[in-house]
């Protein structure tokens, strides 16, 4: 994928100016191809209109696994025990991660910096508490997305 | 409509074969029964043109159109489009020449990010089938079930208008 902002993938071409990846660049038209006043379609758009594009979504890798997040149904509630067994035990289900696993993990950034905010504490998972509903707590990887489903759906939160 | 038991990563399921026609082109694969017709086209035929977004029937980036109307395929099963005829955008232009659609939405700017466009083309084409002299009140009340995050709309709307009756 060509990265316009890097020198690698730019550079000068025969009549010297600027070209990413042999296009000439829209700034660098002469005044005798101006387009300014014209009606012009985007280049990036056939590829958009004809469903040929690729989005990340669109990627299948070899052994490519499928991640299903467990989420807090309470707005603010203590964890008493996460219990993955069951989950793991399922055919297809490669790894089970809980706030015990990311605890290490930097916590998640405060976007906001004012002088004597109290920062809550943001792990990536869920430790001991959860602070609102959709607070991630566990995170199941598996063969492929039904299955992550339905591991998702057998960890035991209480 | 057969019926098997497939081994497939380690886990066994229940799975149906279903034959279907995409983009005039026969298919037969088996499936679970759960899985949906956007994950099937996706991941089973590698049609990729159809996008996921919201998952819940909200937003319409999957939407194909199955024997001619054009469906959420987040809402429906692939073993219900079992013998049916499937069409997604890539068909669209299947060979080499753009739809009048396409082109409209091309001409007008009706896109930015371009991940809502596959299901506002397939629903418009329905629109201007359907209507083939729409309003504007009548084509965005057709887009309702349609969201788009980028362009606001109105360009789409003119896209519809200019591709109708064409």
């Amino acid at each position: 994928m060509p990265l316009h902002g890097l020198p690698a993938h730019c550079q000068r071409g025969p009549g010297g100016r600027w070209e990413v990846n042999g296009d000439i660049m829209a700034t660098t038209i002469t005044k005798t191809e101006t387009l300014v006043g014209k009606r012009i379609r985007r280049r990036e758009d056939p590829r958009l209109i004809t469903g040929t594009a690729t989005y990340v979504d669109d990627i299948q890798m070899p052994g490519m696994h499928h991640a299903c997040i467990v989420r807090s149904p309470h707005g603010a509630a203590k964890i008493i025990s996460v219990n993955v067994k069951a989950a793991l035990d399922l055919p297809g289900v490669a790894a089970v991660f809980t706030g015990k696993d990311t605890e290490k993990c930097a916590p998640v950034p405060c976007g906001a910096s004012l002088p004597g905010l109290r920062v809550p504490h943001h792990h990536l998972l869920a430790v001991d508490r959860v602070y609102y509903v959709g607070h991630p707590v566990a995170v199941v990887v598996a063969t492929d997305r039904y299955i992550a489903r339905d591991a998702a759906d057998l960890v035991e939160v209480e | 409509m057969a019926c098997g038991i497939v081994i497939s990563a380690g886990i066994s399921a229940m799975t149906r074969k279903i034959t279907l026609t995409i983009n005039g082109k026969k298919h037969t694969d088996a499936v679970e029964p759960r899985m949906l017709l956007i994950h099937y086209l996706r991941e089973v035929a590698g049609l990729t043109g159809p996008h996921i977004a919201c998952e819940t029937s909200l937003c319409g980036a999957c939407t194909v159109h199955v024997d001619g109307k054009a469906i959420k395929s987040c809402t429906m099963f692939a073993v219900q489009a079992d013998g049916r005829e499937v069409l997604t955008i890539e068909g669209l232009a299947a060979d080499g020449k753009l739809d009048p659609m396409q082109e409209a939405f091309w001409n007008e700017h009706a896109l930015q990010c371009g991940y809502c466009t596959p299901g506002m083309i397939m629903t418009a084409k329905q629109i201007v089938e359907r209507n083939p002299k729409p309003t504007d009140d009548e084509i965005r009340h057709g887009l309702e079930g349609n969201l788009c995050r980028c362009t606001g709309y109105q360009h789409i709307v003119n896209a519809v208008r200019a591709a109708a009756g064409k």
